[in-house]
């Protein structure tokens, strides 16, 4: 997408965000390259490109909790049906880099929700704690294309390095000019 | 798929009121205690521990027995410890 890095960082900047913005790609494809040395939480590997800037590709043997497999569209559920999940068949999820990706998840405070609420002209948020970065952010992002909030669950805080006051929304690539727009907006008006 | 009333159980661990991720989290602890060949029970009451509560214990090379509905809400994973290598 156009000036999407460009953009991307004058939203940074309005929301004075210390971390990257993750952009998160579904592929039909295997990818050889690029995959962690380790398995991880899907949510591990977000956070961490969110701080390092570092990029993954995963596949299902990158994963040590297994519901990113089934949310993401890694694999069929084969006992009980899962809520919140792709159904399409997928074999990549790229975390990492925001150009070409499907869905964007910023790692965010209480404040910094607040401000991306005005530029998104409001958030509905529905959450329950669990599949909670995979499921309740991505999966449904991806599914309903529009922002989708997630305050995580256990996974993410006590296994993935996640502060008490951080949480995660994610917001699909195309409504990023329209954020862009309204922090013009704003800062015209002397915000 | 159905457990033969033959399968000896070694261990049972109830995990109901837990969910992911300590439903398989405590699952493979307690795995990790048992021998290689003894099979657990895992009762749970979280629909989707019938998938990842499996799913993470056949990713480390052990073998899923069965998933059985016991209950309106509630399930029984049967697995044997594979010790992989």
């Amino acid at each position: 997408m156009e000036n999407l890095k460009e953009n991307l960082k004058t939203i940074k900047e309005y929301l004075k965000l210390n971390s990257e913005v993750v952009g998160v790609r579904l592929l039909k494809d295997d990818i050889a390259e690029g995959h962690p040395t380790e398995g991880q939480f899907y949510c591990w590997f977000v956070r961490e490109s969110a701080v390092s800037g570092k990029g993954f590709n995963l596949n299902e043997k990158d994963f040590t909790c297994p519901n990113p497999e089934l949310c993401l569209g890694l694999r069929e559920p084969k006992y009980v049906e899962v809520e919140l999940r792709v159904k399409e068949k997928f074999r990549t999820v790229q975390v990492g880099d925001a150009e070409n990706a499907d869905v964007l998840l910023f790692i965010v405070n209480p404040r910094q929700l607040m401000e991306l609420s005005i530029l998104l002209g409001g958030i509905t948020a529905s959450f329950r704690g669990e599949t909670a970065v995979c499921g309740e952010a991505t999966a449904r992002c991806y599914i309903e294309k529009k922002p989708s909030l997630t305050l995580l669950c256990h996974g993410a805080r006590d296994f993935s390095g996640y502060k008490d006051d951080e949480m995660v929304l994610a917001v699909p690539v195309p409504m990023v000019p329209d954020m862009v727009k309204r922090i013009n907006e704003l800062k015209a008006l002397g915000h | 798929m159905t457990v033969k009333k033959d399968t000896k159980i070694d261990r049972v661990l109830d995990i109901k009121g837990e969910i992911c991720p300590y439903t398989f989290v405590k699952s493979k602890l307690a795995l990790e205690e048992m021998e290689d060949g003894e099979v657990l029970k895992v009762i749970v009451d979280y629909p989707p521990a019938t998938e990842n509560v499996p799913r993470s214990l056949e990713k480390e090379g052990n073998e899923i027995i069965a998933v059985e509905k016991t209950g309106e809400k509630e399930w029984e994973v049967i697995v044997r410890k594979r010790s992989e290598g």
